[in-house]
């Protein structure tokens, strides 16, 4: 043989992976449904399904490549009469190359596959949201409503921005909306004080602002220095000190001016008194007013910070919703021997800060003997860097719009009403859904780590060692079958010494098809094999267990190899 | 002549193996389903259970082997008459014998109890159809502290019972809750124990042919036995005629494609020819064994067909006689 095999086999692995590649695109854009995803995703969708189809069916297209061309490769030594080599020869760079593709599939699966997975489900959630929005805009619209029929399509637009129709019908509504009073937009808030800041540190700049005759900053830092140390008696009296400052100050000007020095003071109060959302709105309504008035600027900063504890905007999760994130998620939060908590969350973005925004939520607590102690729905909820979720959501501008939970049955104390703590971390969320293949989409090392944490929020633990043990399992699949085809398709080669039929060609998109079961049937007598000793004697076992069988199959597939002859 | 001497023990060999290897997948995935959650496997439980194990694979290792035996009488031909009658005579001793002697000991082999606790664990969420349920505990026939998420329902999807009873029959669990109005939450569970032996949609449809095939096999054998004989023949004479097609084209490996295709196809020809076609006919027809026996009479007139195309128009020596040099 003049040829290695390997440089025979090298162009039907190109033509039968390119050849599937095109067959799933083709497939995937013949099937797409407008119904389910918007046509402007057409293309992208058609690329990831295909990517994904060709992945779940690579090992029966590899193995149908193998099998052929090493079925083909002995019709061309004898039709060149070439004398046999030692077959170890012939085979020895095959081998060498399928090593190298399977370390490029298990790259593929374990890093490509995933994302792909995951962006077609995206696809498919944007595109319902996106339909919401429509039928929101055009209810709006009819209710002559048009601010918030220009609302829900701009955020139809953040979704699929290159919709002419949509694009169009926002030049109308807004030409529309102009003859309607528009609501204020919101001051921007900037320049928040940092609330990490010691008694000492604090003083100053009370010192520093009485220098100045600032004085609600003066009485605002000190004040919040002898609430962080009560035995600083200079940062009471510096606070004594700015509030008669502040008092005398009411009565000495004009009425416009007394008048808004006035809301100021009661804004500030209010600030001060702890209730941050009604001196944010109150700032707001003053900054509207008078936008440049550094008193303002600098409460309203302040009263949005200390809002950021115990609320979130509206505007801010309306904007992260047409986000793609994990959807569906279910999960026991807290199982104990006093009660149950069960949590379900329509959807979940995530921010690179660590932050997330969670739509459509629900809990519910039972205690042991099956009486529930609450039970609640929100519309939104924000998670800060801690576990504990925000579920009280307000406007930036308008007072008149907050969500709350709505309590459907019990309560809790006025603390803990409107937070939710939830024990997962954002990595476990996401592999709580259970409309995304969430556990498909993760990675080997992933599923690795998390086993046991999901398992105490309501996933079945075996399910996930088998699914692991299974995603382990495929790389072995992959390089097991391409030995095992070369040896079938060499022991099995054409007799055919000249050029091969037309009913043969036309026969051979058989092989795949039938490696595809085949493959499929080798598969599943794994996870048997597997699914019976993780029930029967643990994850440990299991691994030694299917280490074991890879070995031993490989050994009887290059056996087999090294028992083929070159003749 | 060695070949045709050693060819009934080649294939009696390789019959043993495939039953051997199908039986004991077919005793793991049982315990896993059925008995995992309250017996741990032993090799007690495993004697116990074997004879209907094999009982149960004894028709798709049957027609395996038959097929592994092709491949080697099509690499070592011999006369293919002779050849097609060991495989007839050896595999339909071995399907009627087999089936017959394994009928009392598998029937005596304990039967698969199928159990809510096969469905359920406590404080694991299980998708019941479209709803998901939990509970936090799980006895023979009643759970407590029932939880159920319902995405369709309103306002609150979330609903928890305190106690209630707890059935599964035919894949369905269903669960009684205590109170009135006693709601009832049905449904066939896709959870842990499934959900670790599940297969893929194809391999899914390949079991259940198998157990049609299977299941009506065993029915014959409560009836006269003489339609069960006819009835292994048709099948063991379709494969064997079907050998026929490991020499159809000069190209082995695409031989072995539509050997395989057809062994495949075969199951699902039975299942559909049983399960939709069977109906219609015993409607018919007033003769009840026309009605059982007619998927048998297609597989008879298909091994027929396929042995007429072997000698009509496919060379004994294709193999070999294209061989390179």
């Amino acid at each position: 043989m003049k040829k290695s095999l390997l440089s025979q086999i090298a162009p039907y692995l190109l033509v039968f992976y390119g050849l599937s590649l095109a067959a799933f695109f083709a497939y995937a854009l013949l099937t797409f449904s407008v119904n389910q995803y918007l046509p402007s995703l057409r293309m992208g969708y058609s690329l990831d399904r295909a990517f994904v189809l060709f992945m779940d069916y690579l090992i029966p297209v590899h193995a149908a490549a193998v099998a052929v061309a090493a079925s083909l490769a002995g019709r061309e030594q004898a039709r060149l009469g070439a004398p046999a080599q030692r077959f170890s020869k012939i085979v020895s760079s095959t081998l060498v190359a399928f090593l190298l593709l399977t370390v490029a599939y298990t790259a593929l699966y374990e890093g490509v596959y995933p994302r792909a997975r995951a962006r077609l489900s995206d696809m498919q959630y944007q595109s319902r949201l996106a339909q919401t929005y429509r039928k929101q805009a055009a209810e709006r619209t009819s209710a002559g409503d048009f601010g918030a029929a220009i609302d829900a399509i701009d955020l139809y637009l953040a979704i699929d921005p290159g919709n002419k129709e949509m694009a169009e019908q926002r030049l109308v509504v807004a030409g529309k909306a102009v003859k309607q009073p528009a609501p204020a937009p919101a001051p921007s808030v900037e320049g928040a004080a940092s609330a990490e800041e010691s008694a000492e540190a604090l003083i100053e700049k009370a010192r520093s602002a009485s220098a100045r005759q600032d004085w609600y900053s003066a009485n605002y830092y000190a004040q919040y220095a002898a609430s962080l140390d009560p035995r600083r008696a200079d940062a009471q009296r510096l606070a004594s000190q700015a509030e008669n400052m502040l008092s005398a100050a009411s009565g000495s000007k004009d009425v416009k001016t007394s008048e808004l020095f006035l809301q100021k003071r009661q804004a500030y109060s209010l600030l001060m008194s702890g209730d941050p959302l009604a001196a944010y709105y109150s700032f707001i309504d003053l900054a509207a007013r008078d936008p440049k008035d550094p008193d303002i600027t600098t409460y309203l900063a302040e009263a949005s910070n200390k809002l950021k504890a115990v609320t979130f905007f509206v505007e801010d999760a309306r904007k992260m919703e047409t986000l793609p994130g994990a959807q569906g998620i279910l999960f026991l939060n807290n199982n104990d021997a006093e009660g149950t908590e069960a949590v379900y969350l329509g959807k979940m973005v995530e921010l690179t800060t660590g932050e997330a925004y969670f739509f459509d939520i629900e809990a519910i607590r039972y205690d042991a003997a099956g009486a529930v102690t609450w039970h609640f729905r929100a519309p939104y909820g924000m998670r800060t860097s801690s576990n504990a979720v925000l579920m009280h959501c307000i406007s930036a501008a308008d007072r008149k719009i907050q969500y709350l939970p709505q309590y459907l049955r019990g309560s809790r104390p006025e603390g803990d009403r409107n937070v939710l703590v939830m024990r997962p971390t954002l990595e476990e969320l996401r592999a709580l859904s259970t409309s995304r293949d969430a556990l498909a989409v993760m990675g080997i090392a992933e599923l690795w780590r998390l086993r046991t944490d999901l398992g105490s929020f309501g996933l079945a633990r075996q399910t996930l060692t088998v699914d692991m043990a299974m995603q382990m399992l495929m790389p072995f699949a992959f390089l097991i079958l391409s030995v095992l085809c070369v040896s079938l398709g060499w022991a099995f080669r054409s007799r055919h010494p000249g050029r091969l039929p037309f009913s043969n060609v036309l026969l051979m998109p058989l092989v795949p098809v039938v490696l595809a079961l085949l493959s499929l049937l080798y598969l599943y007598v794994h996870r048997i094999i597997i699914g019976f000793v993780v029930l029967g004697f643990g994850f440990a076992v299991a691994l030694v267990a299917v280490g074991v069988l890879q070995l031993a199959l490989l050994a009887v597939a290059l056996v087999l190899l090294a028992g083929q002859s070159a003749k | 002549m060695k070949e045709p001497l050693k060819a009934p023990f080649v294939f009696l060999f390789i019959l043993i193996c495939a039953t051997f290897v199908l039986a004991l997948l077919n005793l793991f995935s049982t315990w896993g389903l059925y008995d995992s959650a309250a017996t741990p496997f032993s090799f007690a439980y495993a004697v116990r259970m074997l004879p209907r194990r094999i009982f149960e694979t004894l028709i798709p290792s049957v027609v395996l082997s038959i097929v592994l035996i092709g491949f080697r009488l099509a690499r070592r031909p011999f006369s293919r008459f002779l050849g097609l009658l060991i495989v007839l005579a050896v595999s339909y001793i071995v399907l009627v014998n087999g089936m017959l002697w394994l009928r009392l000991p598998a029937a005596a082999s304990p039967t698969v109890a199928e159990t809510p606790r096969r469905y359920l664990a406590p404080s694991t969420l299980v998708k019941v159809g479209g709803a998901t349920i939990s509970v936090r505990a799980i006895s023979d026939a009643s759970v407590q502290g029932i939880l159920l998420f319902d995405p369709a329902r309103t306002p609150g999807r979330f609903s928890v019972y305190a106690a209630g009873t707890i059935a599964a029959s035919a894949g369905v669990m269903t669960i009684t809750a205590a109170g009135q109005p006693q709601p009832v939450i049905s449904g066939t569970p896709a959870l842990a124990w499934t959900g670790v032996f599940a297969p893929d949609r194809f391999t899914a449809a390949f079991l259940r042919d198998i157990g049609t095939l299977t299941a009506d096999f065993e029915g014959l054998l409560h009836g006269p036995l003489a339609e069960f004989f006819a009835a292994c023949f048709s099948l063991v004479f379709l494969c064997t005629a079907s050998l026929a097609l490991l020499r159809i084209t000069r190209w082995p490996l695409i031989n072995i494609m539509v050997m395989v295709i057809a062994a495949r196809g075969y199951f699902s020809l039975y299942h559909y020819l049983a399960v939709t076609i069977a109906p219609h006919i015993a409607r018919a027809v007033t003769d009840r064994l026309v009605a059982r026996l007619f998927p048998s009479a297609v597989f008879s007139a298909l091994g027929v067909l396929l042995l007429l195309l072997d000698i009509l128009f496919i060379p004994a020596d294709r193999w070999a006689g294209g061989k390179p040099a």
